[in-house]
């Protein structure tokens, strides 16, 4: 099991490394020079050379991304062309931020959806299914950030009683892990349901029942083990999602995390320190797969034997 | 293991009286079984012998209470177990009785006992052995703690002592004790069913249903699986419905033998009747379709054409479009129940009343 | 193999197209069982009916980009039926122009998506081997970059407009087709149609083409829909944080951006993009529900 998740963790490297180049291709070819940015109109032709040769982007571009990723290992995201400091001086601080967020957000999702997605399938075709449905496919078609705006003129324009903006205190994270988590806790609700609609017909929830087992105990303890594995895909799947949405929503709601560094940067052309918020994102996203993938061998013994056996997942 | 008591001086242990079970989707409604009885004494074998769609799982499901509903339902009739009514039909006064015979509809059910009493019944009075063995294990779940579940829900025992018996359990069927702890992915099929026959017998049932229990084995388990039903049968002298296509199996196992067709009952009686005396056409053509040990090179004889959809079913007769002894008569009149014998009767036109079994 | 002389294909090809053109009319006949889907399917029209007609009602210049401030801010009125935006512009004109936009780029995306993914799905697919383990990661990488950042980073290193943003919100959606393409083509790779349109000869990519892609159809037909809908929302966040389409183009997404500012005592600001945005994603979503269910009758019931 360890030997599958280091080797797993091994296989990380290259499409992290896949993922910078993606990255670093896509900024390199980004019209605009950083030169001109960080020195001002007024400067000399021989600072500007020295600039040049200082922040290493004179040299060809395979030499640029070669350099890059030798530094990453190191810990340096390379230099803002904004500021003129360190990346990860930015980026450190506003890591924090968008963690808190995405865990909160993660978790509100499961708690939720989880319940909600059994309660829909057992229940078919009735009225709680029905609502449960229309509530899921709203919440996957509606856009974040316009949930946040509602939710905003509800708690904090009409109702008052919620921060709509900042970070101060423990409350005002509630209304942007609340926004963060809609479109996730939408369809992982919806993928319960389907899946435990499936399982509900299976015949090994036929051969409990026929043992005695009562339904609760075959909906939530036969079923629920069998029909949650799909759920933790779709979370794993949508976790990309889920931080990708964060430049919508820390824009709204005005948290400085990574999200809206990003956005910031991409406005001002600060290419490294885009690159720097993708690399964390990519990273992160890998990470969660990670988990998701040692969560399904926690639950499915057919999985576990194909991770111990040393198989690669279909 | 305490001796389950007979709670009535009945010898029925099963008694099964006029089944109707329906499946209505939008599109259509299907009449899976349409009027069924079928008695079952105390540590006797009652094979039911049909081809696939016959209703013969569905019949099983009833006894249980757990035709699938939504869609299913058990229209009418009642099942008696052991004396107690699972499914009754509803009390109706004289005027009520007339009036629905006279739209022709059939005198309505319900199960004469809560859920949780049926919870009770199902695995300790009452157990079944599914077809299908690749999928009738929870994969997430071991072995042992699957087969300790029923124990600890019937006999009340810790689960430790649960534990215990389920490893008891396992070696009864031949598989190693120290198993208990492994998945269901991890045995072959043969061994999958002996599992689900442990499960099955954990409890020490009075009835046994097994649902065509060797259909997705391999011939030679096949054989090995039967040898251990039959073992453990003498062994716990409990009744068994024995559900399977395979006439094979039913003179091996059974004492009495049903068939049916659409839905129905078409003749039913000893080993010796449907064997020595085959009287329904159609369980004349199951005879012909199997092939003959002792003349190999004998042609087979497969019933022509295929059984009527159960979502529209012929006006008389259900065999009669397939029938090659059918007359003008059967295609507009059902047949009625015809007693041969004492023990054998038939549904068919060609026999009448006081006949006596001839053989086709 | 009977082969037809007419058009060189045999009989069991044409039984089998038969087949599925009779298979397509009754999943048709499902699908319009499915009432949430037909009123998807009637929303929806109506509203690329709108994006379509929009010049016969309105003057694009004049009304939906030109500013006029003497009228900015007014609630819904007759003359403004969902009222007037912050810079004086008709809000429900506006709306129906930025359905052109987001229709455009969420169809195009899906359709560079579709066709890049089925190409790299099939090749991987059907060759197997070293090039599929080469595809397969190159999808791992696009996978492991959220859509939307990379969305973001291609727009912002090209320029923000509807072909551009087809293409950079479509290349996150490519590795989603592949793997279905793939994983389709996988499955059916084997069967006895495709070896027997092999024994006659058939070349590579016909028999691709012809007996793989018409086959897994309907999967991908359902991911379109679902990709469409996905794709619109993800220009809209993209404009809302105003990297997208610029200003004064109408588009959902910047004009919420514009309204966030008002909305304190103008509600009805942000409730036109926000409502167009969910019911034409929503539609995009149920129609591809309804396709599914409509292709799997055993889940409904």
């Amino acid at each position: 099991m360890v030997k599958y998740a280091l080797k797993r963790l091994l296989y990380m490297i290259p499409v992290t490394i896949g993922v910078i180049f993606v990255v670093y291709l896509i900024m390199y070819l980004t019209p605009g020079d950083p030169v001109a940015l960080l020195l001002g109109p007024d400067a000399t032709p021989e600072l500007i050379e020295e600039t040049r040769a200082a922040l290493g982007i004179s040299d060809p571009f395979f030499v640029q991304f070669f350099n890059y990723v030798i530094n990453l290992f190191t810990g340096h995201f390379g230099t803002s062309w904004y500021t003129g400091n360190d990346v990860s001086l930015r980026l450190f601080s506003a890591i924090p931020y968008t963690l808190i967020l995405t865990i909160l957000a993660l978790a509100l999702a499961l708690i939720i959806s989880i319940p909600m997605g059994v309660i829909a399938a057992v229940r078919q075709n009735r009225p709680a299914d029905y609502a449960v449905s229309l509530f899921a496919i709203c919440g996957v078609s509606a856009p974040t950030f316009w949930v946040g705006i509602m939710l905003i003129l509800l708690f904090s324009v009409y109702m008052g009683i919620l921060p709509s903006a900042g970070v101060d205190s423990w409350e005002s994270y509630i209304l942007p892990s609340i926004t963060m988590s809609f479109n996730l806790l939408a369809s992982i609700t919806r993928t319960q349901r389907s899946s435990m609609l499936e399982v509900l017909r299976a015949d090994y929830i036929r051969t409990a029942k026929a043992k005695g087992v009562s339904n609760r105990v075959a909906v939530y303890y036969h079923a629920l083990r069998n029909a949650i594995i799909p759920s933790i895909t779709v979370a794993g799947i949508n976790f990309g999602t889920l931080m990708g949405g964060s430049v919508a929503i820390e824009t709204v709601f005005a948290v400085p995390g990574v999200g809206r560094l990003l956005s910031d940067s991409i406005k001002i052309h600060d290419t490294p320190t885009v690159i720097g918020c993708m690399v964390f994102t990519a990273i992160t996203v890998s990470i969660v797969n990670l988990i998701v993938d040692m969560l399904y061998a926690a639950i499915d013994p057919r999985i576990k034997a194909q991770y111990l056996k040393g198989g690669k997942k279909s | 293991m305490e001796e389950k008591k007979i709670t009535s001086e009945n010898e029925e242990m099963l008694n099964i009286k006029n089944l109707v079970v329906h499946y209505e989707t939008d599109e259509a409604l299907v009449k899976a079984i349409n009027g069924i009885d079928l008695v079952i004494k105390h540590g006797k074998a009652h094979g039911l012998v049909g081809e696939t769609g016959a209703g013969k799982t569905t019949t099983a499901l009833s006894i249980l209470n757990l035709v699938p509903d939504p869609p299913g339902r058990i229209v009418s009739g009642e099942i008696t177990l052991d004396g107690e009514k699972l499914i009754a039909e509803l009390p109706l006064t004289n005027e009520e009785r007339e009036k629905l015979e006279a739209e022709g509809k059939l005198p309505p059910c319900a199960p004469a006992k809560t859920e949780r009493e049926f919870e009770h019944i199902r695995g300790d009075k009452v157990a079944m052995i599914f077809q299908d063995p690749m999928t009738a294990l929870n994969p997430v779940m071991t072995v042992g703690d699957q087969i300790a579940e029923s124990i600890r829900l019937h006999q009340g025992l810790d689960r430790a002592a649960a534990a215990e018996r389920a490893k008891e359990m396992l070696e009864l069927v031949g598989i190693p004790g120290i198993r208990a702890n492994e998945y269901p992915h991890q045995f072959s099929g043969g061994m999958k069913q002996r599992v689900i026959i442990s499960m099955a017998l954990a409890c020490n049932p009075r009835l046994l249903i097994a649902d065509e229990p060797t259909t997705a084995l391999d011939v030679t388990i096949q054989a090995q699986v039967l040898d251990l039903m039959r073992e453990l049968r003498d062994k716990f002298d409990m009744a068994l419905l024995m559900i399977t296509h395979d006439l094979g199996i039913i003179a091996e196992m059974c004492d009495e033998v049903s068939v049916m067709y659409a839905g129905r009952i078409v003749e039913h009686g000893t080993l010796e009747d449907i064997f020595d005396n085959t009287s329904h056409p159609y369980t004349q053509g199951l005879f012909n379709s199997i092939p003959n040990i002792e003349d190999r090179k004998s042609d087979l004889k497969p019933i022509r054409g295929l059984m009527p959809d159960p979502a529209n079913l012929p006006a008389g007769c259900a065999f009669c479009p397939r029938c090659d002894y059918a007359t003008e008569r059967c295609a507009v009149e059902k047949p009625e129940k015809i007693w041969l014998s004492d023990t054998h009767c038939v549904e068919c036109h060609l026999y009448q009343q006081g006949d006596t079994a001839k053989k086709l | 193999m009977n082969q037809n002389p007419v058009n060189g294909t045999s009989n069991a090809d044409l039984r089998k197209a038969y087949k599925r053109q009779s298979q397509g009319r009754d999943i048709w006949r499902r699908f319009c069982k499915n009432k949430m889907a037909v009123a998807a399917l009637i929303v929806l029209s109506i509203i690329v009916l709108a994006a379509c007609t929009a010049d016969l009602f309105w003057d694009y210049e004049q009304d939906a980009c030109a500013l006029n401030i003497s009228e900015k801010l007014q609630k819904p009125s007759r003359e403004h039926i969902l009222g007037t935006d912050e810079l004086g512009r008709d809000i429900l004109c506006r709306l129906v122009y930025g359905a052109r936009v987001s229709l455009e780029v969420g169809i195009g995306a899906a359709t560079f998506a579709l066709v890049i993914g089925a190409i790299l799905g099939s090749i991987g697919g059907y060759y197997g081997g070293r090039v599929d383990s080469i595809i397969m990661r190159v999808t791992d990488v696009l996978l492991a970059i959220p859509g939307l950042l990379l969305g973001i980073a291609i727009v912002s290193a090209f320029k923000p407009t509807v072909f551009y943003m087809a293409l950079a919100f479509g290349i996150s959606y490519v590795s989603k087709f592949t793997r279905i393409i793939r994983s389709a083509i996988l499955s059916i790779r084997d069967q006895e149609y495709v070896e027997a349109a092999r024994a006659i000869g058939a070349k590579d990519h016909v028999i691709i083409l012809r007996h793989i892609l018409l086959n897994c159809m309907a999967p991908i037909l359902v991911q379109y829909a679902l990709c469409i809908g996905t794709r619109i929302l993800s220009v809209s966040t993209l404009s809302f944080i105003g990297l997208g389409i610029q200003a004064p183009t109408p588009d959902w997404g910047s004009m919420l951006a514009g309204a966030r500012a008002y909305i304190r005592g103008n509600t009805y600001l942000v409730m036109g993009p926000g409502l167009a945005l969910l019911l034409t994603i929503s539609s995009f979503n149920i129609i591809g529900d309804g396709i599914r269910d409509a292709l799997d009758p055993r889940l409904k019931k």
